[in-house]
């Protein structure tokens, strides 16, 4: 066989080219029609040859990691006295009080009220500058709050958001993104005040564990279905989306969401031991430095 | 292979026995060119083996040895401590200190030491005790070193000698021996008041270097005191000079290290305010070097290879060495991903010149690390809980060294076999090779096909 690209005279290497390729494309159809007819009669082989073709992406091929939580008595045990065991023990309500940085703006505060919607039994309060966060976290304490979540603001817009649960922490502290306010989405429902019910995704890591967890503990325990609402937190490649949704029945079968809004992008920051302190220790940390390959997560 | 044994202690109780094994050191070979490098043997996984049931109520605060590598020495959060022994992880001795809560504060031990005859703790409130360990039933000497007190540490040689300090504590050093017989003396004046009235038989901790060595410590300073010292105080730390705005400088002392095992001069402190300080007792009551590190306080601090290095971590889990010398930062060791709770530093192997780094951290991981100018992560081990101690354990030296010789020996006879038998392979592949090469002899092949 003469290689092609080698020959000197264009009208024959271009004779040869396109003949090769009508050759191959020949062959390639024709194993596509052998493949149909023969997965026609057999439809078996078809749905094994579907369920094989998995494409390779980032998150089937994560890089191994030791943290993967599956069942395991120690990490159960561990859990199960854990900084949320109040909530998941005793059935304790979440009460979250929302506020923002000191002086925000226009944007931060329809923020603010977006969230004040998605959780039930939160509270929004004004930031006066005289108080610092260590002061908030105390007075939250004394009002039994189990939350505290302060939106924090860099251009007039929302850019992070430090969650922290009380009485004893931990603290969560949020890159914030990609927001779009209900009001932005088109064809966004209406909500209620129902209680949402809870869809948490991907959160498998020992950390993504610890950060399932504290926003679980954000909703109540039993949603109100006749709501129909669902808030879903989906973590991708470190990336937590949220979304919320109310499902419409159509008929027995089928089911139709309509989205509610907002919307809004979180990725972890780091994670710290106790309620917040500028100088405390932090659990985890995320710095440039542990990004060695595309395909290492965290959560 | 060797193998060396680490024991870490976290927040559930649990004691983990870690076997670390090292793979025997390859000897860089020269290989074939045309055959496919073999791919480096992969590294054994470390063994872990758990002691004790997970309960929040027993986390482990402290953990060391006993002066003689005999028994752990373990101070839970309940107040209890315990003496473990190391092949099975069986209590051999075990009593409650009451930790009463202060002020919304809880009290937690923040020094730990034993040698064979005693077991010295101390708590955050200042409460230094002193339990003997072959009449367990008498009870412990205690006096008190101030409040809000970070650490306690005692020299590893003179077991009388202990420092102390915290949070606007200076960094004072203590003679038991002085502190223990004026608590008798005042047990024999009136033996029903006073705090710590019930040392009745206040075991010396060392008796044959008692006198020489207190004596000597005292006498030994250059420098003219003006502060009279309490009893039982061999040393008091001065604050520094206020800063450039005449301001007072705040006290934070978090963790301490003796440089020495020989003398009990020289003192590695890092503070809260992210300094890293060296006292010098004998020769002034200021730090001799005082330098600012990062930006984050420091939390744990352990001594390098020789008193002129030592390691610190911060919050913001960093781990750095120091140059005790000048105070400057030599060098960062990479791969924390939370803050490092406890280090320690070790030998790999008997009369190493290397030595080896180990840490224990929030985000679940023991850590070791090469200490030369690489600082290279060599092991990292998940242990699934929030770890607060580690201590280094036994070395297994590397055993059968006969056996991986005549490995090894065979080994070579067969390379030379098949270097041997592949000769007349290998020059094909040689010619082969050569004949694609040119771009002249291509052209004429294609011609000839």
């Amino acid at each position: 066989m003469v290689e092609i690209n080698t020959i000197k005279n264009k009208l024959k290497r271009d004779e040869l080219f396109l003949k090769q390729k009508t050759a191959k494309a020949k062959a390639k159809r024709d194993r596509r029609t052998a493949l149909k007819n023969e997965e026609a009669s057999n439809p078996e082989k078809k749905e094994k040859r579907l369920a094989e073709n998995v494409p390779n992406t980032l998150e089937n091929t994560r890089e191994f990691d030791e943290t993967m939580v599956e069942e395991d008595e120690e990490v159960a045990a561990d859990e199960a006295t854990d900084e949320f065991a109040q909530y998941f023990q005793n059935g304790m309500t979440p009460k979250i009080l929302i506020t923002t940085s000191k002086g925000p703006s226009a944007s931060v505060y329809e923020f603010a009220t977006e969230l004040v919607d998605i959780f039930p039994n939160s509270h929004f309060v004004k930031r006066r500058p005289q108080f610092e966060m260590r002061h908030i976290v105390e007075f939250s304490k004394n009002r039994d709050f189990t939350d505290v979540m302060i939106i924090n603001e860099d251009k007039k817009e929302p850019n992070a958001l430090t969650l922290i649960h009380l009485p004893d922490g931990p603290t969560a502290h949020f890159k914030l993104s990609s927001i779009a306010l209900s009001k932005e989405i088109e064809g966004h429902g209406r909500t209620s005040s129902h209680k949402p019910e809870l869809i948490l995704n991907n959160f498998n890591t020992r950390l993504g564990h610890t950060i399932g967890r504290m926003f679980t503990a954000l909703f109540p325990h039993v949603p109100e279905f006749q709501g129909r609402q669902v808030a879903t937190l989906h973590n991708q490649r470190d990336f937590i989306f949220f979304r919320r949704h109310r499902y419409m029945f159509k008929n027995a079968k089928r089911v139709n969401l309509q989205e509610l809004g907002p919307r809004f992008t979180l990725k972890l920051k780091w994670l710290q031991k106790g309620t917040f302190d500028r100088k405390g220790e932090h659990e985890w940390m995320f710095k440039p430095e542990m990004e060695t390959s595309r395909r290492k997560f965290f959560l | 292979m060797s193998s060396r044994r680490f024991y870490t202690a976290d927040e559930q109780g649990l004691i983990k026995v870690v076997t670390v094994t090292e793979l025997p050191p390859v000897k860089a070979k020269r290989y074939n060119r045309t055959r496919d490098t073999p791919e480096s043997p992969k590294k054994p996984e470390a063994t872990i083996e758990t002691w004790g049931t997970p309960d929040r109520e027993r986390a482990i605060q402290l953990m060391c040895w006993d002066n003689q590598k005999k028994h752990l020495v373990v101070a839970r959060k309940n107040g209890s401590v315990q003496l473990i022994d190391p092949k099975d992880g069986s209590v051999t001795l075990e009593f409650k200190q009451t930790l009463v809560k202060v002020e919304k504060i809880e009290t937690a031990f923040v020094g730990l030491f034993a040698n064979s005859e005693s077991i010295i703790t101390c708590t955050n409130t200042g409460v230094v005790s002193i339990h003997s360990i072959k009449d367990a039933s008498a009870t412990p000497t205690t006096f008190n070193v101030g409040k809000d007190i970070c650490r306690m540490r005692v020299h590893p040689r003179d077991h009388h000698i202990i420092a102390t300090g915290g949070k606007e504590q200076e960094l004072t050093i203590w003679d038991l021996n002085a502190l223990t017989s004026e608590v008798s003396k005042e047990d024999a004046k009136k033996p029903r008041t006073g705090k710590s009235a019930k040392g009745k038989s206040p075991s010396s901790i060392t008796p044959q270097n008692n006198s020489k060595d207190s004596s000597s410590s005292n006498g030994s300073a250059r420098y003219k005191s003006k502060e009279i010292l309490d009893k039982g105080q061999i040393f008091k730390a001065k604050n520094v000079k206020n800063d450039n705005l005449d301001l007072r400088v705040p006290v934070w002392n978090v963790d301490f290290q003796f440089l020495s095992t020989y003398d009990h001069t020289r003192i590695a402190v890092g503070t809260r305010n992210h300094q890293i300080r060296v006292y010098d007792t004998k020769t002034a009551r200021r730090p001799a070097v005082d330098a600012e590190v990062g930006t984050m306080p420091v939390i744990a601090l352990a001594t390098g290879k020789d008193a002129s290095e030592i390691v610190f971590s911060d919050t913001v889990t960093n781990v750095y060495s120091v140059d005790t010398l000048t105070g400057s930062i030599i060098g960062q060791y990479k791969g924390f991903t939370g803050v490092t709770t406890a280090l320690a530093t070790f030998l790999p192997f008997e009369d190493s010149d290397a030595t080896h780094l180990v840490t224990v951290s929030m985000d679940r991981f023991m850590r070791i690390h090469e200490m030369d100018k690489t600082r290279k992560l060599l092991h990292k081990v998940y242990l699934k809980q929030r770890l607060t101690a580690v201590v280094v354990g036994e070395f297994t030296p590397y055993e059968g060294s006969n056996e991986d010789d005549e490995e090894d020996g065979a080994d070579r006879v067969k390379r030379g076999n098949n270097n041997g038998g592949d000769d007349g392979m290998n020059d094909d592949d040689i010619w082969n090779s050569m004949g694609k090469l040119g771009p002249k002899s291509k052209k004429r092949k294609v011609s000839k096909e």
